[in-house]
């Protein structure tokens, strides 16, 4: 320890450090709750998510206590503000300088107490500097009397955020909910049911190909009643049709589900396809696969449409269709379970969806007669269905001037052939040569648009400082011209003034020039 | 604390007690004349003791050249006055040799211009040629002219004390970046408030003559030069200096939006040299021992305004000088602030 630690203000500073540092670290703590405070809501949910995580992986059917839940859904608000605090607690250390500082300003006394500080720590070492370490021991004592005063005062609290939650925050309350409901009344509480649903929405599944129109509200009134939730009456149909491991409960069935949810979306082109060739799709669920094999990929767009076409020309009426599906889907063995999901998917579309798609299909076709018409004919007829690009009309042609643009069609918009004459030559944004009289075209005007509206600025009035010097010549006067008569007055005026002077020095010289000085008089 | 100590520390004390005194000697002078503009006097007397030199920047009439001659009168200075016009060539205020007859024959001597002085007045110095205002940079950083092979040393104190008119720049040549490198604060010189008129009136209109003693002598204050030299800065409020100076440079970590988008050039390290001279002399005006950050922060403004170069957006957009420092001064965190 040196000299300057041997002062007794070094104690003084040293206590004075310590109460800001537990001042500091208390508002700290307390800040940082609050601040935790105002997004802690969007936990509430997380165990809860959790819980009914676990249980959705490990099935368990056992009820869940709706308290055990509520206690749950706080567990995460809490543990996350604790965390935040406790991690202010461990890394926050509020410096030497920093607690001196806060006295500092609160005493108002300009960096005394921390240069006073700074100064003692420096010692003795600095004594080399000469009037400088005059100045720092000056500046030491000068430190005295406020390190009094601070000993003396209590620092006042310092600012703190408002308790409030931020409106995003609030979000986790709705969430937290959904999620307890789900782990009450849905999911969570449901291993039973999720056993039983297998085979019943096979059967419901089945009643709906079988009658379309019906097929919908009855599949609504079994899900809703109850007592066919727990009471499962197999179908005949399944039951003397399907073999007899669909009946135990298999731990495959979300996979199968998976596979025909991501599988039955091919549409009813991969269902047109398992129904024509009924003797071979049997055995095959349909499959997207087989909708987009690597070399249907690569064929043409103009084929594509004709083999589209096609199949759907080919296709069967919707009754028909789900006919064919239902005798395939019983026929398939081991992978009946797929196919009852996608008779289960596809069935609500029958009635709707098949109808607009053959709108759909009706269009596309009338769609190609016309642009084969028009190859045929080679003539582009205006006013037929719109199904063209919007006209570009960027008034910019290519740069080079060379490639072509498909977008510009010629229908109002520039193209590289575009005229430098007539009425468009007069519009706006399109270049035309600038060509000036007697000189042989000295360039091209460009014409520059920008799409910028007006807006009213303020115009303060102009501060002395600010006034603009004089821009201009105050000018000069120009000396009036005299006319002829004028100047021969005057000319007259100075010579008879003249000749008057003569006389005069005349009749001085000699007394012999008496008449000089009588015409002289006379004038 | 040992004797030595004590005795050093009183010696420190005694010396800040005769500069405050000094100081308020001379700002006392000078208001017998001047009425009001309380900064540009405080400003003024701060350039002259922290050995810098001041542009004094207003609209004519404010009484700027006034300033410079009740300065001079009350420091008891050698002082000159050189009115900047576009033919002053360097050789008019630097002085030249001229052909002079003697006892023993025709002999060149060399004859002083106005430049070799204590307080030079340079007023409308926007309307010398740049040739000429250069001619005043080597004696503004070196303290010396040099005319051919002669180099003559100027005495301490050498303060130049320009003027410019900010309104009439019809004919003018602006200072050269270089050349407003060199003054340690630019300060703007406003119309008085409404009760300071009567006053002026009284003082100028009347015939009571008021007189300007002086309040110390060059000597003087050449030695407070040495105090204010003296005055240490602890490490928080040189690194304040330091951030702000680096606040003003474009792309710099403690520049402001508005440094980065309207600033093409930010202050030189002259700047922070200006800053801790300029807060040296307020410590000491403030009755402390040594600097602290809200003396750096009250001699921003004068110190970096003029050191800065607002692009052309910036131009467009309105924005000045001080509004990029104000915003530097917001921005940049003061040392041991608490957060």
């Amino acid at each position: 320890m040196n000299s300057a630690n041997q002062n007794p203000q070094h104690g003084y500073l040293d206590r004075l450090v310590a109460q800001a540092q537990r001042f500091l670290l208390r508002w700290r703590l307390q800040r940082e709750l609050r601040q935790a405070a105002t997004t802690a809501l969007t936990w509430l949910f997380v165990f809860p998510l959790l819980l009914l995580l676990v249980r959705v992986v490990t099935g368990a059917s056992t009820p869940v206590n709706l308290w055990m839940v509520a206690a749950l859904a706080l567990l995460g608000p809490v543990l996350y503000v604790l965390w935040r605090v406790a991690r202010q607690y461990l890394q926050y250390r509020p410096g030497r300088r920093t607690g001196l500082a806060l006295f500092d300003s609160q005493l108002d006394s300009k960096d005394r107490l921390v240069t006073a500080d700074e100064f003692m720590d420096e010692g003795a070492d600095d004594r080399s500097a000469g009037s400088s370490h005059a100045f720092k021991q000056a500046a030491v004592d000068d430190a005295g009397q406020y390190v009094n005063r601070a000993l003396q005062t209590s620092l006042d609290a310092l600012p703190m955020p408002e308790w409030r939650v931020r409106p995003l925050s609030w979000l986790g309350v709705p969430a937290a909910l959904v999620v307890i409901a789900l782990l009450i009344w849905g999911i969570g509480g449901s291993g039973a049911v999720l056993q039983d649903t297998d085979e019943e929405r096979l059967a419901s599944a089945v009643e709906a190909d079988a009658v379309p129109d019906t097929a919908g509200p009855q599949r609504l009134a079994m899900r809703r009643d109850p007592r066919r939730t727990q009471e499962p009456q197999p179908d005949p149909l399944l039951t003397t049709e399907r073999p007899q491991e669909q009946a135990k409960p298999s731990p495959q069935r979300s996979r199968n589900e998976e596979a025909a949810e991501g599988q039955s979306n091919a549409g009813s082109a991969a269902m047109a396809q398992s129904s024509s060739n009924s003797s071979s799709a049997a055995g095959q669920p349909s499959s997207q696969k087989n909708a987009s094999k690597p070399g249907e990929q690569e064929a043409s767009p103009e084929e594509k449409k004709k083999k589209d076409s096609a199949a759907k020309k080919r296709a069967k009426p919707p009754q028909q269709n789900a006919q064919m599906t239902m005798e395939a889907t019983t026929g398939q063995g081991k992978s009946g379970g797929s196919s009852s999901s996608v008779a289960e998917f596809e069935v609500p579309q029958q009635p709707d969806q098949l109808g607009a798609g053959l709108k759909e299909d009706e269009q596309a076709e009338e769609t190609e007669d016309e642009d084969e018409e028009e190859k045929s004919s080679g003539v582009t007829k205006p006013g037929l269905r719109d199904r063209k690009a919007p006209v570009d009309r960027n008034a910019s042609p290519s740069p080079t001037g060379k490639e072509s643009r498909d977008d510009l069609n010629g229908r109002g918009g520039p193209g590289s052939r575009k005229k430098t004459r007539g009425v468009p030559s007069m519009i706006l944004g399109i270049p035309i040569a600038d060509r000036v009289q007697g000189k042989p075209s000295p360039g091209r005007s460009k014409v520059t648009q920008e799409n910028a509206k007006p807006t009213a600025e303020s115009h303060p009035s102009a501060a002395a400082q600010e006034r603009m010097a004089r821009n201009e010549p105050a000018g000069h006067l120009e000396q009036q011209r005299l006319l002829p008569w004028m100047q021969a007055l005057i000319r007259d005026y100075f010579m008879s003034v003249h000749e008057q002077a003569a006389a005069a020095r005349g009749a001085d010289a000699g007394p012999d020039a008496g008449p000089d000085e009588g015409a002289g008089g006379s004038r | 604390m040992n004797s030595t100590s004590t005795a050093s520390a009183h010696d420190a004390r005694q010396e800040a007690a005769h500069f405050q005194s000094t100081y308020a000697g001379i700002k006392a002078q000078i208001g017998r004349m001047m009425v009001g503009q309380e900064e540009v006097i405080d400003g003024v007397m701060t350039a002259l003791l922290a050995g810098g030199h001041v542009l004094l920047e207003g609209v004519p009439g404010l009484g700027k050249t006034m300033l410079v001659r009740c300065l001079s009168q009350a420091v008891n200075a050698k002082f000159s006055r050189i009115q900047f016009t576009p033919d002053m060539m360097p050789a008019d205020i630097q002085g030249t040799s001229v052909l002079m007859e003697t006892d023993k024959g025709h002999e060149l001597r060399f004859q002083e211009g106005p430049l070799i002085s204590n307080l030079v007045l340079a007023d409308e110095i926007n309307r010398a040629t740049p040739k000429t205002q250069s001619a005043l940079l080597e004696a503004m950083q070196e303290r010396q002219v040099t005319v051919g092979r002669r180099t003559i040393k100027l005495e301490e104190p050498f303060c130049v004390l320009a003027t410019q008119n900010p309104v009439e720049q019809e004919g003018t040549y602006p200072l050269p970046e270089a050349q407003l490198d060199r003054f340690l604060f630019k300060l703007v010189v406003g119309y008085p408030r409404e009760e300071d008129y009567e006053a002026i009136l009284d003082r100028t209109t009347g015939d009571k003559e008021v007189q300007i003693e002086s309040a110390a002598d060059a000597q003087e204050i050449a030695r407070l030069r040495h105090v204010v030299r003296a005055v240490p800065v602890p490490s928080h409020a040189k690194r304040y200096a330091i951030h702000l100076v680096m606040g003003t440079q474009p792309e710099s970590p403690y520049a402001p939006q508005m440094v980065n988008e309207y600033v093409a050039l930010g202050s030189s390290p002259r700047g922070a040299q200006s800053l801790l001279l300029a807060a040296k002399v307020r410590a000491l005006v403030g009755g402390r021992f040594a600097v602290s950050v809200a003396d750096i922060k009250d001699v921003a403004l004068p110190v970096l305004r003029h050191r800065l170069m607002v692009n052309f957006h910036g131009q467009s957009d309105g924005i000045t000088d001080e509004k990029v420092v104000k915003a530097v001064l917001e921005h940049v965190r003061e040392p041991n602030e608490v957060r």
